[in-house]
């Protein structure tokens, strides 16, 4: 293979991009300006990179992607547990929802809950109570004092958020509990928070919301979203690059 | 973190359409690319000193291409095709299977010599251009890359 590229060289992608950004030294700038002239595919790859540029920064705005890179320097490692600290840190009866959770898991979802297409990650929220922890599929009825535990189950690498709204506007952080950036997620089975949650007497509703990507975010970013009107279908008001699971529990009034 | 005065959203914003793009071309996985994304501008803080002097495309670019090939080095699949036809398929980028062929190609070379490869053979870049991206001699990017031929060309006798 020759090492030399002779003649007229194509236009590469980099000298494209360094184009656009007005970074390329003066003379190669000068051929990508003449090729540009009478070359109309290099005119179309550089629309094309137009269009990309609105296409990312509308899915990955440069505030969240900041946001996570500061987290991400802020925290050289995940904050996930691993799965041994998991099991001592929860009791008998999170051990009991893990074994239900696969079971309810293959339930069709209610209708308001909120799901989006190829959804790594769910939230469950399961009901403690005497004899088993009961599953809450979302428009499921809880009163003030029902005691829940949330857990999550992930099929895929992913950082998220928990939180939850109660009636009054609320926000409760659930995951993680501590810190700036989004928890590191264990992949496979259903794992339950390590705290379960006593609902209080606020009215109407208990919204549940967990946010993930593939990659860390801001806690801050997730928060403000929460405590901000919810978008269409219960969502939190995030960019479509995050994942999002939201269970709606409806509060009945204490008898 | 200190951010020694870097706007990292305005970085991002000019920038990084660029950079995961890059990070796409190479790794061919949109979860991967964006995660790579992040690691090339947190790298970049942390290298925020070698901004003095050049435009930062260059550096994120080099930085992108760099870290995208560890992460397909360390993918650790199987190895496909051996030899200069590597070589060949790589420069044809279209081809599904040129990771694959990049984790075996660049397993035993510095990462300065994967990146330059990757700048020339891929890219289309000519020797003087990756020796100015590189900081290099034209002689140097020469002789490094001649080195990779040559264990290319071993890897085929064996």
């Amino acid at each position: 293979m020759n090492d030399e590229r002779a003649g007229s060289t194509p236009i590469g992608d980099w000298q494209l991009e360094r184009f656009r950004l007005e970074e390329l030294p003066a003379e190669e700038r000068e051929t990508v300006s003449r090729a540009l002239e009478h070359d109309a595919a290099l005119r179309a790859r550089l629309a094309e990179m137009e269009r990309s540029d609105g296409d990312i920064l509308a899915s990955h705005p440069a505030r969240v992607m900041a946001a996570a890179i500061r987290a991400r320097g802020a925290a050289e490692r995940p904050a996930s547990m691993p799965p041994a600290t998991w099991i001592a840190t929860v009791g008998v009866a999170v051990l009991a929802i893990l074994a239900v959770a696969p079971l309810w898991m293959t339930r069709p979802a209610g209708d308001d809950e909120t799901r989006v297409k190829g959804l790594t990650t769910r939230l469950l929220v399961f009901r403690q109570g005497a004899a088993a922890p009961e599953p809450l599929p979302s428009g499921s009825s809880v009163r003030a004092r029902d005691v829940v535990q949330l857990a999550y189950q992930a099929t895929a690498r992913r950082f998220a958020v928990i939180v939850s709204v109660d009636g009054r506007g609320v926000v409760t952080r659930h995951l993680p509990k501590d810190g700036a950036q989004a928890a590191a997620l264990a992949a496979g089975t259903p794992v339950p928070l390590p705290e379960a949650y006593e609902l209080d007497d606020a009215p109407r509703f208990e919204r549940f919301h967990l946010v993930a990507a593939a990659a860390p975010f801001a806690v801050d970013d997730v928060l403000a979203a929460a405590a901000a009107p919810p978008a269409a279908g219960d969502r939190l008001d995030l960019p479509p690059s995050f994942e999002q699971h939201t269970v709606v529990l409806r509060k009945e009034p204490t008898r | 973190m200190d951010e020694g005065g870097i706007d990292v959203d305005a970085l991002f914003e000019r920038y990084g359409p660029m950079v995961l793009r890059r990070c796409r071309r190479l790794l061919r996985d949109e979860d991967e690319a964006l995660d790579v994304t992040q690691e090339v501008f947190l790298r970049l803080l942390k290298q925020r000193h070698r901004l003095t002097d050049r435009h930062p495309s260059s550096l994120l670019y080099r930085i992108a291409t760099n870290l995208s090939l560890n992460r397909i080095r360390d993918r650790r699949r199987a190895p496909v095709l051996p030899g200069d036809e590597v070589l060949h398929r790589i420069a044809r980028w279209n081809d599904p299977d040129v990771p694959l062929l990049l984790a075996r190609l660049f397993g035993r070379h510095p990462e300065s010599t994967r990146t330059m490869a990757v700048l020339h053979y891929v890219d289309g870049m000519t020797l003087e251009q990756v020796a100015r991206e590189c900081g290099m001699s034209v002689s140097g990017v020469r002789k490094r890359l001649r080195g990779l031929r040559a264990s290319l060309a071993e890897t085929e006798a064996v």
